[in-house]
């Protein structure tokens, strides 16, 4: 079902594209198409958190990445009734109400076989307790090995080397699943393109100051979100400028706000890592 | 100087309550005592964890000065709400929020024992005085003690009919958590040799045997439920309960910090950590090692730990024909009534 979904989200972008090439359609093309990647039968899916994730990792292999919350979370936009039965087939398996409704969609889409197979699940504990929790529970379903990335709420010189340790092993275990050789060369330059796009993004970001707003805080903040699938790939940088260059047209004659109400949507991409100072 | 009665609280098993020990101090389980937790939802989502909502309802009331200080953890999203709300709103002591790794390897073990080490930093200035390596080893063996003298009288539990009501074992248990002191051992020896007269050997069948297993529970509500209802728990999976007192930490262990690190990670983990293969092993063990003839699951109502491994934990069961029954709970039991009828209807089932 999600397949025949992304098929058509793809189709129906790629029309709009020719009509108005945007840098936010081109964006969630993208998406549908690295989506769709993991539906290939020989792909190297890996499973995991666009947003919580360091990303550049798995750009420095040749695997498909699947965010399961955002791949699960669109569907209401495709068939929101479809979505609503989908959640009530989690909740007759047992998963509580309670729980977040982003992880009883994902966890029934597995269940029904909506989702594509997956040859590792990593996830980390960036942001709340459930995504590495569902992560577990949906590699007991499929019978695959759930890694979670275990980030400490403090920066300290330990917590950076428990980081870095587990990074260490992560990469391994992808060389594992994958068969390819892990090339530390090739991680580097994947965290210098990524540092340049989130550079880039800072400076989308300080456009926004001008009143009117260039963009409503959706593509931004998709943009935060789905770009970080991009995160280590020259291709994020040239979509984020892309988008700097159509803000500084709108913006054209504009000032910087100084009155309004601005709302600052908490965005996920974090500063670039040459930025990290640990308190050593 | 702490005095003897100067108490630090903690709200999770994860907390090494050997460092405040050996900071002489009393670690201190901080129940939830609010029955309505209203006040907090001014300061928390009301979709946050009632047990803390409960906590935060408590300081509110009292301004925090039960206590000499707290060791929170970050054991989950909402214990870590809990902390900031506390730090910003309710004047204390001393506050401190120990960082607990999430995974369970080489790795984690080594930075947790990173994290003691700060821990006992902290306590040590708390207290004006250096936690020594002999003090630590101390706490060490004392605490052990006391938990294997409560396992020795979690062991008679598997004799029928049971030398002590679950209640009551469950409530020694807390009485430990509510204030673990040197003489604590003590006591459990002495009420465990006075029960162990009372175990019959013939073992011939009394009441239904029924285990709890869930996350957070220092309220006897089920335990009274179940045993009016007729049956009786000889064990309950908690980390209030037989969960804490299986722990034993390395005293040979060279690094203390180490030996506490290894054994705070180390089994027997709950859904934080453990996956729902390794919760179902327990429990397995359990139902077979205590003749329990149904297993009532139980969690706290927005637990996220424990609430995603509930569909595997039933598959598991049901699987196994291990008669459950699933059972969320608001910490305060306000909705008793409708628990109850539940807990009786599936006594009688289990007796029929």
């Amino acid at each position: 079902m999600l397949k025949k979904y992304y098929t058509e989200m793809k189709n129906g972008l790629e029309t709009a594209y020719q009509q108005k090439p945007r840098a936010s359609i081109r964006m969630n093309i993208l998406l549908a198409s690295i989506f769709l990647d993991a539906f290939k039968d020989d792909a190297k899916v890996i499973w995991t958190s666009y947003y919580s994730f360091p990303m550049e990792l798995l750009a420095a292999f040749d695997v498909a990445p699947f965010d399961f919350e955002i791949a699960a979370n669109l569907l209401p936009m495709f068939n929101a009734d479809g979505a609503v039965e989908i959640m009530n087939r989690a909740e007759e398996d047992g998963y509580s109400t309670d729980i977040c409704s982003y992880h009883r969609l994902a966890a029934a889409c597995s269940m029904l076989g909506y989702m594509p197979k997956a040859d590792l699940l990593l996830s980390s504990t960036y942001f709340c307790d459930g995504k590495s929790k569902v992560n577990r529970t949906l590699a007991d379903h499929y019978g695959k090995e759930a890694i979670s990335l275990d980030i400490p709420n403090k920066i300290s010189k330990e917590s950076v080397d428990y980081v870095a340790g587990q990074l260490r092993r992560i990469a391994g275990k992808i060389e594992e699943v994958t068969g390819q050789r892990f090339d530390l060369d090739r991680l580097r330059e994947c965290i210098r393109v990524s540092n340049r796009a989130r550079r880039a993004y800072g400076q989308l970001a300080d456009l926004q100051k001008v009143s009117p707003y260039p963009y409503i805080g959706v593509p931004v903040v998709n943009m935060s979100i789905f770009g970080n699938m991009l995160a280590g790939r020259e291709i994020q940088e040239q979509i984020y400028l892309e988008m700097v260059d159509e803000s500084r047209k709108k913006n054209h004659g504009r000032e910087i706000s100084t009155g309004g109400v601005p709302c600052f949507v908490a965005g996920v991409v974090p500063r670039p890592a040459d930025q990290y100072k640990p308190d050593i | 100087m702490p005095g003897a009665f100067n108490r630090i609280g903690y709200f999770c098993s994860m907390v090494p309550v050997e460092i405040i020990m050996a900071a002489g101090f009393r670690p201190v389980w901080v129940k939830g005592r609010a029955n309505m937790t209203a006040a907090a939802d001014a300061y928390l989502y009301p979709n946050i964890c009632p047990y803390i909502k409960s906590l935060f309802t408590d300081a509110l009331e009292d301004g925090g000065t039960a206590l000499d200080g707290l060791v929170f953890i970050s054991q989950c999203d909402g214990m870590r709400r809990l902390h900031d709300v506390w730090k910003a709103y309710i004047p204390s002591k001393f506050i401190y929020m120990l960082q607990a790794p999430k995974n369970v390897d080489r790795l984690a073990v080594e930075y947790f024992a990173t994290q003691l080490r700060d821990f006992a930093l902290q306590m040590e200035k708390v207290s004006g005085s250096e936690i020594t390596g002999p003090a630590l080893k101390q706490a060490i063996k004392s605490a052990n003690r006391t938990r294997g003298e409560m396992r020795d009288l979690y062991s008679l539990q598997t004799s029928s009919p049971l030398p002590v009501s679950g209640s009551e074992l469950f409530d020694y248990g807390l009485q430990i958590l509510f204030g673990e002191d040197n003489e604590a051992a003590d006591r459990i020896s002495s009420i465990r040799k006075k029960a162990s007269k009372s175990v019959k050997h013939d073992k011939g069948k009394s009441k239904t045997r029924i285990m709890i297993s869930g996350n957070v529970m220092d309220r006897p509500d089920l335990f009274q439920m179940i045993e009016d209802a007729g049956a009786e728990v000889p064990v309950a999976d908690f980390y209030t309960a037989s969960r804490y007192f299986e722990r034993t930490v390395d005293e040979h262990e060279s690094d203390p910090f180490m030996a506490l690190a290894a054994a705070y990670l180390g089994a027997p983990r709950c859904s934080r950590t453990a996956a729902p293969d390794e919760i179902y092993a327990r429990i397995s063990d359990n139902v077979k090692r205590y003749a329990i003839e149904g297993v009532l699951l139980t969690s706290l109502k927005f637990c996220d730990q424990q609430l995603y491994d509930i569909p595997g934990l039933l598959k598991r069961l049901n699987a196994d024909g291990t008669p459950v029954l699933f059972v969320e709970n608001d910490y305060v039991f306000g909705d008793r009534d409708r628990v109850k009828t539940r807990v009786e209807a599936f006594v009688e089932t289990l007796e029929s």
